[in-house]
């Protein structure tokens, strides 16, 4: 499947989407039941597993649906204006269990200042959350993600010693050599609402770089 | 939770899938067993998941759906704003439960607008509602008023505007969310720790209340309270916090079991602190303590870092005292008596601008609405007791006290009352005070107000401080219970604060199984069992600055004479006694001294001269007006003692205080002697003196007044104050110089020439005297004939007494030797004295000098008496010349009885004396005309009615130079009360 071509395949995308997550219904509810009746650990800790995993089918289903909207060229996407930067350091927060688990840390550089852009905010907070976890799913235990930017340019940079796999995945990818739903979220929402990126792969690292155009 | 809430949120839950597949209503299902056993217990969990398919069972069944109106009118009418919020955020839960993605729940228009077509019908706000949308679906980014959003994480996420605390033993991180309209806070946990809710494990991802007192543990340890957490979201940070430690405190009263041994807390800005235990554990001597009263014998207060011991006059400007004994003018209405306590305490600020700030506070205190209501004494129930106890505490709260110090707040108020008023100070400490509250047993509700509590057993022993709900499960813990988790009821969620104390109490049982009264723990062991949390130690930071600008002296006093004024006139009783009883007791004193001679047709004609009962009526009014002065001040600052105790703290000029006080009851001695004299001398018809008797009248209550003052500056209770003031009017009465005449005095207090000491320094003495000569000597009568009654009187005495005894004296001294012929000598000496005859020497018996002056006395006798012969002749020229003035001789009769008065003339010319001239310790004293006699001392002293006093060679009227001592008396007197200089020697001893 080429990157542009999914709009072909947007029901097929939104009707998995709401299987997945009716399948997904009949798991989380009963953890939850699980969870509140018990006090042992051990069981408390398979249960944490449990829920991870199904954070992560619970994305699949989401991001599938988003993609299948933003996809749709009949679907009218609302757009607003945000802070990105602002929505990246949500992300973050919202990776910590994430970032426990696989043993990673993120270090954003403090004085990068507001990047203002109009889009999809759920979305593209999607698509940033899908960039962190590409690159935490390749990672050793102990890697660093440096988030830095300049604010005179704005321009944001996503950089971690990952050989390159990220940047592969992206390169398969454009190359149609993959269709990971994950990694044509993020490409399609960004071309939608007109944010540009680069991914380029140098000396065992990969570097995303956003970089909006001065108005 | 109750039922109706309960039922309520099933029927909500049932309505929102009501039309959805048979996979959406097991979810329901699902979720509604998790919510109820989350929330209260398995039990209900199953039950409530049974009772949704019940009516999903019967809707289907019917046909028909769910009555949303109905069941939000209900809610509406009968649960909190708090209640309802919980209730939606249930449902916005389940909602994402069922759709399993908050992205995916806003999209879907059906879902979402059921449940906020929900919140609009329980009356949540569109702001609310968004802000409770976006914390439940965990979409944060989404949230405008980031101030109500607190992050607890390992470490800062830089999120702009939200809140942070760092806490670094927690893996994931907690989101808080402040509703400011409806004061409540809820949380959610993202992240695989096992925290705790009050000892109850929290499941990641829900939505927990987090009320007040609540606690977050972390395996069994604390890290997170309340009160950390509202002080974020009230900005506490930036409202100058303080910092209050105290440090091994050691305190004994000398010889007694009482007092305070090795206290040790730290307490903050934002927090309400429980000071429990039973009666006498030491609960106000730590509050004196406190508020710097007390000094530690050991240990150390600190306030942000800096010693009250070098600090105390600051520190207590930050410090506000509500006494548990009502501060308030019962008289004064409820706007009056913050109005007057902020005039004083914010002297910076206009009339107006203190009237709307005081309209506000009470608005705040819910006291507006009775306003305009009198106070009245705590059984008049003109306001309930609740009212009082928060018109107490805003007449501190309006001066804006750092450290707020309230004495049993609850103390006999009904359990609804009790619960608002510490709600009210729970406000306080929310907006940035440290609260401070003496409380004995408080209920489950108020108990979970606490941030922290610190509880002393007998004797002053500390067994624990730190948070309420910790305490439970530390006190059972160590009572070996094995609920010791179970801090609160799992169902009901009350906490029972009283096992606290049971446990501390606990009695050993003997071998028969009964219980003995010796305890299980003493406490000495219950305060060595307790280990403080050990708060680091913080460095001195600067003191808050204090804002509340006291009046200047000026203003303090005319504040106090309003609220004075405005107080007394107010009081009925005060007024019928103040206005009332002068008029009664001048009627009475008129009444019965007015004695009426019997006259010829049978009848009884008053006569003022042959009215004998003249200088008693003089005295008894001396003595009431003394007496009325006193009495009515002698309570005036007693009553005022807490109002005091409250103000102690606002440094307020003490003298602007008592003159207030002066003042006011001048003006009403001025008032109460005016309707005493004008009433009592229309009765008596004493002519020509009104004028002198209001005089010394006024100068005997003024007198009264002042002294009543310095009673009640003395004494702290009422009924010590009332038994003194007769104590020290009767006296009056005995040195007056009338009722035991001071030549006929226990010798050991008289003197043979003037009036003793013990007369000198009694007020009434100098009253009746000035009284007593002025309407002798003045009266419209005797005016004309007093020079010549007085040069009659000199020459009689002398010529007929004074020199026979002399010669007398001179023939005893002749023929007399040793001791005798001495004494004789004195006496010569004595009577030459008074003759203003002087020798160098008295001579030798038998000499030629001393037949010289025998001839010399010879010749003065006789010069006297030509002078005593003169003088009759004068006064019979002077009456025939004012009879002449007269219709006749019985017109001239009458004149002389409307102004001449028998009873004062037997006492100025001493009638009842039978010798002219008496020998007393060597000297010869004149006993008859005491009027007519000029004194001989330089010094201002004299014999008791004399007309005239010498100074020097001067000599001054009688009247004048009286009303003068009495005002030195009485300026005296008010340097006394205004230096507080008899309680500080009271101190001293």
């Amino acid at each position: 499947m080429k990157p542009n071509d999914y709009s072909a395949h947007s029901e097929i995308l939104r009707q998995v989407g709401f299987e997945s997550r009716t399948l997904l219904n009949g798991i989380t509810g009963p953890i939850q039941l699980i969870r509140s009746l018990s006090n042992d650990p051990n069981l408390l800790e398979i249960l944490h597993i449990l829920e991870l995993s199904t954070v992560r089918f619970e994305k699949f289903s989401l991001r599938s649906q988003l993609l299948s909207d933003v996809v749709n060229p009949s679907f009218q996407v609302s757009t607003e204006k945000f802070n990105l930067v602002d929505l990246l350091k949500h992300a973050i927060l919202e990776l910590n269990d994430f970032i426990n688990f696989y043993g990673v840390k993120i270090e954003l550089n403090q004085n990068i200042a507001g990047i203002e852009v109009e889009a999809g905010r759920d979305i593209i907070y999607q698509s940033i959350l899908i960039v962190f976890e590409q690159f935490m799913s390749v990672l050793e235990t102990g890697s660093t993600i440096q988030v830095g930017g300049e604010e005179r340019h704005l321009k944001l940079t996503i950089t971690a010693f990952d050989n390159g796999y990220v940047a592969d995945k992206f390169k398969q990818f454009f190359e149609n050599q993959s269709a990971e739903i994950d990694i044509a979220l993020f490409v399609q929402s960004f071309n939608k609402f007109g944010i540009p990126f680069t991914i380029s792969k140098d000396s065992g690292h990969t570097v995303m770089e956003i970089a909006i155009a001065n108005s | 939770m109750n039922e109706l809430l309960v039922n309520s949120q099933v029927n909500l839950f049932a309505h929102i899938v009501l039309d959805g597949d048979a996979s959406l209503q097991r979810l329901a299902e699902i979720y509604t067993e998790v919510l109820f056993t989350r929330m209260v217990n398995a039990r209900v969990g199953k039950k409530q998941k049974e009772e949704l398919k019940q009516i999903i069972r019967e809707k289907k069944i019917t046909g028909s759906s769910v009555d949303i109106n109905r069941i939000c009118t209900k809610l509406n009418r009968s649960s909190s704003i708090q209640q309802r919020l919980l209730l939606l955020i249930n449902l916005l839960e389940f909602a994402l439960f069922v759709q399993k993605n908050s992205i995916l729940l806003s999209k879907s228009d059906n879902l979402s607008g059921i449940i906020k077509q929900i919140a609009d019908d329980l009356k949540i706000s569109t702001a609310t509602y968004n802000l409770c949308n976006s914390f439940v679906s965990g979409k944060l980014y989404e949230v405008t008023h980031r101030e109500n959003v607190l992050i607890v994480k390992s470490k800062n996420p830089d999120l702009e505007g939200f809140h942070f605390i760092q806490r670094e033993q927690i893996e994931g991180y907690l989101v808080f969310v402040y509703f400011p309209d409806i004061s409540a806070i809820f949380f959610r946990f993202q992240g695989k720790d096992s925290l705790q809710l009050n000892s109850k494990p929290i499941q990641p991802k829900a939505v927990y209340a987090f009320q007040s007192g609540s606690v977050l543990s972390l395996n069994g340890k604390p890290f997170l309270f309340y009160s950390k957490v509202i002080g974020q979201f009230k900005g506490l940070s930036g409202h100058e916090p303080i910092t209050l430690r105290l440090k091994n405190i050691e305190f004994n009263y000398p010889k007694s079991k009482f007092g305070l041994h090795n206290l040790a807390l730290t307490a903050t800005s934002g927090e309400l602190v429980g000071v429990m235990g039973g009666s006498g554990v030491g609960k106000s001597t730590l509050f004196n303590l406190l508020n710097g009263t007390l000094i530690p014998k050991r240990g150390s207060i600190t306030l942000n870092g800096l010693p009250y011991s070098d600090n105390l006059d600051y520190i207590q400007k930050l410090i506000g005292f509500v006494p548990q004994d009502d501060s308030l003018f019962e008289n004064l209405t409820v706007f009056e008596n913050l109005y007057y306590t902020a005039r004083l305490a914010l002297g910076n600020l206009s009339v107006e601008q203190t009237k709307e700030l005081v309209n506000a506070k009470l608005a705040e205190f819910g006291l507006y609405q009775i306003r305009n209501l009198k106070v009245g004494s705590s059984l008049s129930r003109n306001i309930s007791g609740g009212q009082r106890k928060r018109l107490n505490i805003v007449t501190e709260i309006i001066r804006e006290p750092k450290l707020l110090l309230v004495d049993e707040p609850t103390s006999g108020l009904s359990s609804s009352d009790s619960l608002r008023v510490m709600s009210l100070l729970k406000e306080q400490a929310l907006s940035g005070r440290l609260v401070l509250v003496n409380i004995h047993q408080p209920s489950a509700e108020i108990y979970r107000l606490f941030d922290k509590i610190l509880v002393l057993d007998q004797g002053g022993y500390m067994v624990y401080y730190g948070n309420p709900l910790e305490a439970v499960r530390y006190f059972k813990s160590q009572a070996g219970r094995i609920d010791a988790d179970e801090v609160e009821c799992s169902t009901c969620r009350n906490i029972k604060s009283d096992e606290i104390f049971d446990i501390i109490d606990e009695k050993q049982v003997d071998e028969f199984g009964q219980l003995t009264e010796i305890r299980k723990v003493s406490p000495i062991d219950w305060s060595s069992r307790f280990i403080p949390f050990d708060e680091p130690e913080e460095f001195a930071n600067p003191l808050p600055e204090v804002r509340a600008v006291k009046a200047n002296k000026i203003l303090q006093l005319e504040v106090f004479l309003k609220r004075l004024t405005l107080s007394k006139l107010r009081d009925l009783e005060f007024f019928v006694f103040a206005f009332i009883i002068p008029v009664l007791l001048a009627a009475v004193i008129a009444f019965f001294s007015k004695y009426s001679s019997p006259n010829e047709s049978g009848g009884y004609t008053y006569i003022f001269y042959e009215n004998y009962n003249i200088p008693i009526f003089f005295l008894t009014s001396i003595i009431a007006s003394m007496f009325l002065g006193m009495i009515v001040t002698s309570d005036s600052i007693i009553k005022d003692a807490n109002v005091n105790k409250r103000e102690a703290f606002l440094f307020l000029s003490r003298k602007a205080y008592y003159n207030s006080k002066v003042l006011f009851y001048f003006g009403l001695t001025v008032l109460q002697t005016l309707i005493y004299t004008a009433v009592s001398i229309y009765i008596l018809k004493v002519k020509g003196m009104f004028i002198p008797i209001w005089i010394i009248l006024l100068l005997m209550g003024f007198f009264g007044n002042i002294a009543g003052l310095i009673v009640s500056t003395v004494f702290k209770s009422l009924s010590a104050a009332y038994l003194i003031v007769p104590f020290l009017v009767i006296p009056q009465i005995i040195l007056s110089g009338i009722t035991i005449p001071f030549d006929r005095m226990n010798h050991r207090l008289s003197n043979p020439e003037y009036v003793p000491f013990i007369g000198i320094v009694s007020p009434s003495m100098w009253g009746m005297e000035t009284l007593l000569v002025y309407q002798f000597k003045n009266n419209q009568y005797e005016r004309h004939f007093f020079e010549i009654d007085m040069a009659e009187s000199q020459s009689r005495i002398q010529s007929q007494y004074l020199i026979p005894k002399l010669f007398q004296l001179i023939d005893n001294y002749n023929q007399s030797d040793g001791a005798k012929r001495e004494s004789n000598k004195k006496l010569i000496e004595s009577g030459l004295n008074q003759l203003h005859i002087d020798i160098d020497k008295t001579p030798l018996p038998n000499s030629p000098e001393l037949r010289q002056l025998q001839i010399k006395l010879d010749d003065l006798q006789r010069k006297r008496q030509q002078q005593y012969s003169k003088a009759i002749r004068k006064k019979d020229e002077l009456t025939a010349k004012l009879q002449g003035q007269f219709e006749n001789a019985e017109r001239f009769i009458e004149f002389k009885q409307m102004h001449t008065n028998r009873g004062v003339d037997d006492l100025t010319l001493a009638r009842k004396n039978i010798t002219a001239i008496q020998v007393v310790e060597n000297k010869l004293v004149q006993t008859i005309d005491p009027i007519f006699k000029l004194p001989t001392s330089k010094w201002g002293r004299a014999h008791f009615l004399a007309p005239a006093k010498r100074i020097g060679n001067r000599l001054f009227d009688t009247f004048e130079f009286n009303v003068l001592v009495l005002l030195l008396f009485l300026i005296a007197t008010y340097m006394l009360l205004m230096f507080d200089a008899i309680p500080k020697a009271f101190r001293v001893k």
